[in-house]
């Protein structure tokens, strides 16, 4: 009994933490979506009580002011293309660089590492020029690029990585059954590659979407902007007016937060395949 | 009732040889090709609108686009396009570095620049060169509420003891007397400032004292230390105390708007927020006061001015978009959509609104300036930070007042040498 209750004791305990952990975490979402459905007054002079009149129009005047379609389908291009371009190129890279462990390999691959140390500011005022050069400026396939060579890097290492652990034996058997290498990449190695996929997916697309400098930098006509760039577009200078902007992050993040529920059963399925692994 | 504004501090009236010169208002119809003219600026499209809408209908055959680029990106944006040999054609702003690399174009020689109040000129004129033209003038004062000013019988301040009365009026009946997002290096910078307007400009003998700070002649530690150890009697008297360090500008803005606080230092940007916030709000501004009694000094000059890419792929066109910007209607039109006033000679500034009205007398004698925007090569932002990380150091008890003024001589002797 008195370890029951030793163990009640504690449980409630971290119980009750975790609930206000939880308390803290909600707070600023409940503040958020509650805060796009109030006028502006009311919004400030009781932040943090439920509308007394429930507003729509803050997301109707945000999706009117962002011209949200044409920002949404922007966004959504060049994710997708920067996202699998950088899977593809890295999963191709990272297979050559696991399977055919030469010398020059090897080299090569530490040769790439190196790129995940190099800030992109540093880089900024050659690739602008390099970007202009290719007459790529104001055209979304200079941020496709952009993103495929700066997040290629981080991608091949992941990839390289988590395919040393797949068994080589599995392509030997298919290449004995006549498979040539990209039969065996793509019928047996990618589909084993899926969890580290799903991962470095999920992260890819978390920096494309929400990346705000690159496409301010080289997208310059309104419409080619990408959803983060209305969203400034549509704030204050000198002060912010919650209600309106408020309902544009919210525009701005559901797409993303929809695609991470979807998204996050891969990562843990991921885990779970590695953590049984006879 | 302007025109005092804009011949205050500077005190010379500019090139007499335009004021006789009718604006001219050019029509793209001479111009038969289709061209291009970008214009990037950090102020949202919609403080623009007006003028945009306008300069699209007076020059049909051009194509007029206008890039916004957040305040906080915008110099990085804006240098990275012009050090790539690219980048837009007009360009808010004479940054001194931009000017020092040779990324603008020298507009002195054009006829526009002489329509123009040498005021207005100033800050974007180096070594006799002038960079950009000037847009609509940009203010900074005390905004109070009326309705607790009247409901305790206060009226505006006229000296800086009477400032002080005041916040204790205030916190004798229970109201906390001011409201400041000091985690912004801005409103104690301009503060204290104000009051070394009061005390130090308004001297005739320290009418070159900006040009001379700039070139390093004199500092400001032995300019300023008087007014600013003024202007320090509000930290002791607990006006202004450490925890605003951690308050936003927003922050204190919704503070002010909630009628939690009867003062708050800003420009008339935030008033339509404000009254958004609060539509019972009755708002009056007051300049700040200085030692004697007066009428007070307003922090302001020219807001932001056009300048010229050197590298600009349409120079002919963005020359007669900035020419036809040089006249009162476009003026007007910059005016409609935020308030300031015109440095253009002959331009219609309109009345005054009734918020800034117990700011008539200082505006009518020219009491708008702002040192920092004639410092020359040290008129970027890195100085006036380093003068409000200092303050705010100082507020946070680190450093004396005069260790404030010393440590930003340094900092302003090292940016000289580093532009060497």
């Amino acid at each position: 009994m008195k370890t029951l209750d030793s163990y009640k004791k504690t449980d409630f305990i971290l119980e009750a933490l975790l609930v206000i952990l939880a308390i803290g975490m909600v707070i600023p979402i409940y503040y958020l979506l509650i805060t796009t459905f109030k006028s502006s007054s009311e919004a400030t002079l009781h932040p943090l009580w439920l509308p007394a009149d429930w507003k729509f129009s803050g997301y109707a005047d945000a999706w009117k002011a962002m011209n949200y379609p044409r920002v949404f389908l922007n966004n959504l291009f060049i994710t997708v293309s920067s996202v699998l371009g950088v899977l593809l190129f890295a999963s191709l890279a990272a297979y050559s660089f696991a399977r055919r462990q030469t010398r020059l390999n090897n080299l090569t691959f530490y040769f790439i590492l190196i790129g995940v140390t190099i800030p992109f500011q540093v880089a900024t005022i050659p690739l602008f020029r390099l970007i202009r050069n290719l007459g790529l400026i104001d055209n979304p396939l200079s941020v496709i690029f952009i993103y495929i060579f700066t997040l290629i890097s981080f991608n091949i290492f992941l990839i390289k990585n988590f395919m040393n652990t797949v068994p080589i034996e599995l392509e030997e058997s298919a290449s004995i059954d006549g498979c040539g290498v990209a039969g065996t990449f793509f019928r047996i190695t990618l589909p084993l590659l899926l969890p580290v996929i799903a991962t470095v997916a999920i992260l890819n697309t978390l920096t494309t979407w929400n990346d705000f400098f690159t496409p301010l930098l080289f997208l310059q006509s309104r419409e080619k902007g990408v959803i983060l760039l209305e969203v400034y577009r549509n704030i204050g200078k000198f002060a912010v007016d919650w209600t309106a902007f408020f309902p544009m992050m919210v525009l701005g993040i559901a797409p993303l937060l929809l695609f991470y529920v979807f998204m996050q059963r891969f990562i843990i399925s991921g885990i779970v395949t590695g953590a049984v692994k006879g | 009732m302007f025109t005092a504004i804009l011949s205050a501090c500077g005190g010379n009236e500019g090139n007499k040889a335009g004021d006789n010169t009718e604006p001219t208002s050019p029509s793209a119809n001479d111009n038969t090709e289709k061209a291009t003219v970008k214009i990037i600026g950090f102020n949202k499209e919609e403080v623009r609108k007006t003028y945009l809408e306008l300069l699209r209908q007076q020059f049909p055959n051009y194509d007029i686009q206008y890039q916004f680029v957040d305040n906080k990106q915008f110099t990085n944006v804006v240098t990275t396009y012009l050090a790539s040999g690219e980048g837009p054609d007009i360009i808010e702003g004479a940054d001194a570095r931009w000017i020092a690399a040779g990324y603008l174009e020298d507009l002195t020689s054009q006829p526009f620049v002489s329509k123009y109040y040498e005021t207005g000129l100033k800050s974007s004129t180096i070594n006799g060169k002038v960079y950009a033209i000037p847009l609509q003038s940009w203010f900074e004062g005390i905004w109070y509420n009326k309705d607790i000013f009247t409901q305790h019988n206060l009226t505006p301040p006229k000296s800086f003891d009477e400032w002080m009365d005041l916040h204790d009026k205030l916190r004798a009946v229970g109201v906390k007397p001011q409201a400041m997002g000091a985690k912004s290096w801005e409103p104690m910078d301009k503060q204290a400032m104000g009051v070394a307007l009061n005390d130090f400009y308004s001297k005739p003998e320290n009418k070159d004292f900006d040009e001379k700070f700039g070139k390093g002649e004199v500092t400001l530690s032995e300019a300023w230390l008087p007014a600013f150890t003024k202007w320090d009697e509000t930290i002791a008297k607990k006006n202004l105390t450490p925890d605003m360090l951690g308050v936003e500008y927003d922050q204190a803005l919704d503070e002010f708007a909630t009628g939690k606080a009867a003062m708050w230092e800003s420009g008339p940007w935030a008033y339509d927020t404000m009254i958004q916030k609060n539509p019972d709000l009755k708002l009056g501004m007051f300049p700040i006061p200085g030692t004697a009694e007066g009428s007070g000094w307003l922090v302001g000059g020219p807001g932001s001015a056009w300048a010229l890419n050197k590298n600009a792929k349409n120079k002919d066109a963005a020359l007669k978009v900035l020419d036809f910007t040089s006249t009162p209607e476009a003026q007007a039109a910059l005016i409609k959509d935020s308030f300031g006033t015109s440095f253009l000679k002959g331009a219609d500034n309109s009345e005054l609104p009734e918020q800034y009205s117990d700011s008539k007398s200082a505006f009518d004698e020219g009491n708008v300036y702002a040192p920092w925007a004639n410092w020359g090569m040290l008129s970027g932002a890195d100085l006036i930070l380093e003068l409000g990380k200092q303050l705010q150091d100082h507020l946070a008890g680190g450093t004396s007042i005069e260790e404030v003024l010393k440590n930003t001589d340094k900092k302003a002797q090292e940016i000289r040498d580093s532009m060497k």
